[in-house]
């Protein structure tokens, strides 16, 4: 029995503009977008009469459910399993608490799905997960992405968790050896013809046959270098999370112009430690470079619930208001390789919607709905 | 001799007064005329049509200065004198440096006014400082306030600092020596009075009696409900009035503040619920504690807690979640200038007061407006133009 929803009324961004029009969603998908609807025979109609309809937000780059909010300090953080500078076996689904309300703030502010990494502590940090953001099991959260997705961090952040316990790598020598190291044993690995099974080795050579893609967090131009040579050495798909300094360099930029970029968290102050170069700046340089950026809260650090301040703050650099509005939505998703599932509203997608009283450029409009597949899930975010 | 300026047809935001199009006079540093439509010859005509013209904001809560920015994470860091919980003989005056990055990001955000603070880490953390934010001239003639407030913190940050030297272990013991501290004070003044020659001066108490007598107001950081009411029965003890800092769980005191007539400044709201102290952080609360009666209501960013340009956006938050438009603009311009006693030079565009404005291109509650140019002192300190965005 298949439930057929028609959305009413509503103006619908599709197609990079504002349109006047009726969406009807069959078992959670886009079936059809129509101009006229008076034929259709919906079980449910959901009036949008006056209201804003956007797909709904990702952000490829978040801690929620992981590192939760309103526990303190310690109770709800698992965000890095600093028992080893290199865990690549280590899975962030085993640490979430999908009643984190840092989840449900940010489906209540449109924002329909996270990838969720384990943190920067670790060289190696284990598997991220891509969730919807509603629900009370996370399995039943997660939406399957084509390569799996391994967390790695370059540079100051692992230097100071270990350095600072007097361990291995105090300097950023020793991340690339350990990134190297690693990935040599799992080439020695996966040419072994009898092998004990090893969940670390596993995951390494999961990089190695381009199942799966290196997430590598990085702020310094330097490491930016780095983490190039030692993951073309191996041939290993990647990406730059941060990249906090990567428009400092138009050179340095263009030589990456394949690498997907993740910038962010940039509405957060303290121009210290590795974010020397922190600017929202930075989103004009690479975008005018060609780059199809995604932008992320690094949530809780900025709780997604106030995400959107990011796009409006973007938008003081005047680019093209549909070209910031890829930067939340199908940008995010092109990176998880979910481009024909999520990210815009037309047809055969999931039916995620942000639904809002305004034009979402307009900061005194707000969340009224949000749609998961279909179902509201929440809303009502000021 | 002095220079003029003549600001012509920009939409004007007075914000002790109603919004008009009109022209602003400056000759100076001082307004000489904000009205409908100046006849006047001066050195500079700017036609500022389709601007918006606000006074420069007034940050009543930051570390800009004396939490160095793009340093490492100790070499610039000056902003909190753990060495003791009692450290009322510090003052910031003494810790900041004048060029750090965080005051040229504050000229292009359009904030012109700092207050600066010593940091939570203590009970009685020392002195703060109000510095006019004109990188043009010394450090020590951009001081409007040698001795802005007294800073005092409660909660979760001194029990987390001074658990490690074992002198507070509990919220009991912040309260004990905060009332020790006040009744030495006190002790120290009786002797003097009484045995001047056999007194010798201690900065310590004389800040204190300060305090005590009136003469520098206590800005007391406090996130949660109790940590207010533990504040106002001490000082209720010793008859005088604090001021509150962050204020996280107000909106659950608000008839209390209220009806004592206290002052809160509340912030910064954009952070994540990362300590207990702040789970009830809520952008609701400016607007509940407007309904409810507290006056003077001010937002802070704690900067660099959140960057000093989230100053206007934190009121723009606020608007959506039931402060007034005009309370808003408010605390972040005139009420801070009022809490702090500088509301005759600062925090509106009226006519003798310090020529500290800036020019918009949409209205500064509009998150996506940028900051075109800022004017301290009557000079040009930013111009986007040239200098870019400083977000």
């Amino acid at each position: 029995m298949k439930t057929l929803i028609l959305f009413k009324n509503g103006t619908f961004w599709i197609e990079d503009e504002l349109k006047k029009c009726d969406v009807l969603v069959e078992d959670g998908k886009i079936k059809e977008i129509l101009s006229d609807s008076s034929e259709t025979e919906a079980e449910v109609i959901v009036d949008l009469e006056g209201k804003y309809v956007y797909p709904g937000f990702i952000d490829v780059h978040t801690h929620v459910g992981i590192m939760e909010e309103k526990t303190g300090n310690f109770a709800g953080n698992d965000v890095n399993e600093t028992s080893s500078p290199a865990t690549p076996g280590v899975r962030a689904i085993d640490g979430i608490n999908p009643f984190d309300p840092g989840i449900q703030e940010a489906r209540n502010a449109g924002y329909t799905t996270v990838c969720v990494m384990p943190g920067s502590a670790n060289v190696i940090g284990g598997e991220g997960v891509v969730l919807k953001t509603a629900g009370t099991v996370v399995d039943h959260m997660v939406v399957e992405t084509p390569k799996k997705i391994v967390k790695m961090a370059f540079g100051r952040n692992p230097q100071w968790a270990w350095g600072n316990q007097k361990k291995a790598p105090y300097t950023r020598l020793q991340i690339a050896a350990i990134v190297r190291d690693n990935l040599m044993k799992a080439g020695d690995y996966m040419a072994k013809e009898e092998k004990k099974f090893d969940y670390n080795m596993e995951v390494l050579s999961g990089l190695l046959k381009k199942e799966s893609v290196a997430r590598v967090h990085v702020a310094n131009l330097e490491d930016i270098e780095t983490i190039k040579r030692v993951m073309e050495e191996f041939d290993v798909d990647y990406t730059l999370e941060h990249a906090t300094a990567l428009h400092t360099d138009k050179e340095v930029a263009l030589s990456l112009k394949d690498v997907p970029v993740v910038l962010g968290p940039l509405n957060v102050a303290g121009k210290s430690f590795q974010s020397y170069d922190l600017t929202f700046n930075s989103v004009k340089i690479l975008h005018d470079l060609g780059f199809e950026l995604a932008i992320m809260t690094d949530a809780p650090v900025i709780p997604l619930q106030l995400g959107i301040i990011q796009m409006w703050l973007i938008d003081r650099l005047r680019l093209d208001r549909a070209d910031v509005l890829r930067m939340f939505t199908i940008n995010g998703a092109k990176m998880l390789g979910l481009e024909d599932r999520i990210g815009t509203i037309e047809a055969g997608k999931d039916a995620d919607f942000m639904v809002r009283d305004g034009d979402i450029f307009d900061a005194q409009s707000t969340v009224t709905d949000t749609y998961i597949a279909g179902t509201r899930v929440g809303g009502a975010c000021a | 001799m002095r220079v003029s300026t003549l600001i012509k047809n920009a939409h004007i935001h007075p914000v002790t007064s109603k919004d008009f199009i009109g022209d602003l006079l400056i000759e100076g540093s001082k307004i000489l005329d904000c009205s409908h439509k100046i006849f006047a010859q001066a050195d500079a005509v700017f036609d500022a049509t389709g601007l918006h013209c606000y006074p420069g904001m007034v940050e009543e809560h930051c570390h800009i200065g004396i939490h160095g920015e793009k340093t490492n994470q100790n070499s610039d860091n000056d902003t909190n004198e753990w060495s003791s919980p009692i450290t009322a003989e510090v003052r910031a005056l003494d810790g900041i440096k004048p060029f750090d990055h965080g005051f040229i990001d504050a000229i292009g955000a359009g904030v012109t006014t700092l207050n600066i603070y010593p940091g939570s880490a203590n009970p009685m953390g020392g002195v703060g400082i109000t510095l006019k934010n004109d990188l043009s001239v010394p450090y020590e003639d951009r001081i409007m306030l040698e001795e802005s407030g007294f800073k005092m913190a409660m909660g979760e940050n001194p029990k987390r600092v001074h658990s490690q030297t074992k002198t507070i272990m509990t919220r009991m013991a912040t309260a004990e020596k905060i009332r020790t501290a006040f009744k030495e004070a006190l002790d120290y003044q009786a002797k003097k009075e009484k045995e001047p020659e056999k007194t010798p001066f201690d900065m310590k108490h004389e800040t204190l009696l300060k305090v005590l007598n009136g003469q520098l107001n206590a800005h007391v950081h406090a996130h949660q409900a109790d940590d207010i009411m533990t504040v106002l029965r001490i000082f209720d003890e010793f008859g005088i009035k604090p001021m509150f800092e962050h204020t996280t769980e107000g909106h659950l005191v608000a008839d209390e503040l209220a009806q004592r007539e206290i002052t809160v400044a509340v912030g910064p709201m954009f952070t994540a619920r990362y300590k207990m102290e702040v789970n009830n952080r809520t952008m609701k609360t400016p607007g509940v504690l407007e309904k409810a009666g507290v006056k003077h209501i001010t937002l802070i960013t704690d900067c660099p807690v959140i960057p000093i340009y989230d100053l206007p956006i934190q009121a723009t938050m606020a608007v959506k979640n039931g402060l007034s438009q005009e309370e808003a603009i408010k605390a972040i311009t005139i009420n801070p200038a009022i809490n702090l006693g500088i509301d005759d030079r600062v925090g509106s565009l009226e006519v003798g007061k310090d020529a500290d404005f800036i020019l918009t291109d949409r209205e500064l509650l509009d998150p996506t407006h940028r900051v075109l140019y800022t004017y301290v002192n009557g000079k040009l300190a930013y111009n986007m133009k040239e200098e870019g965005l400083t977000i």
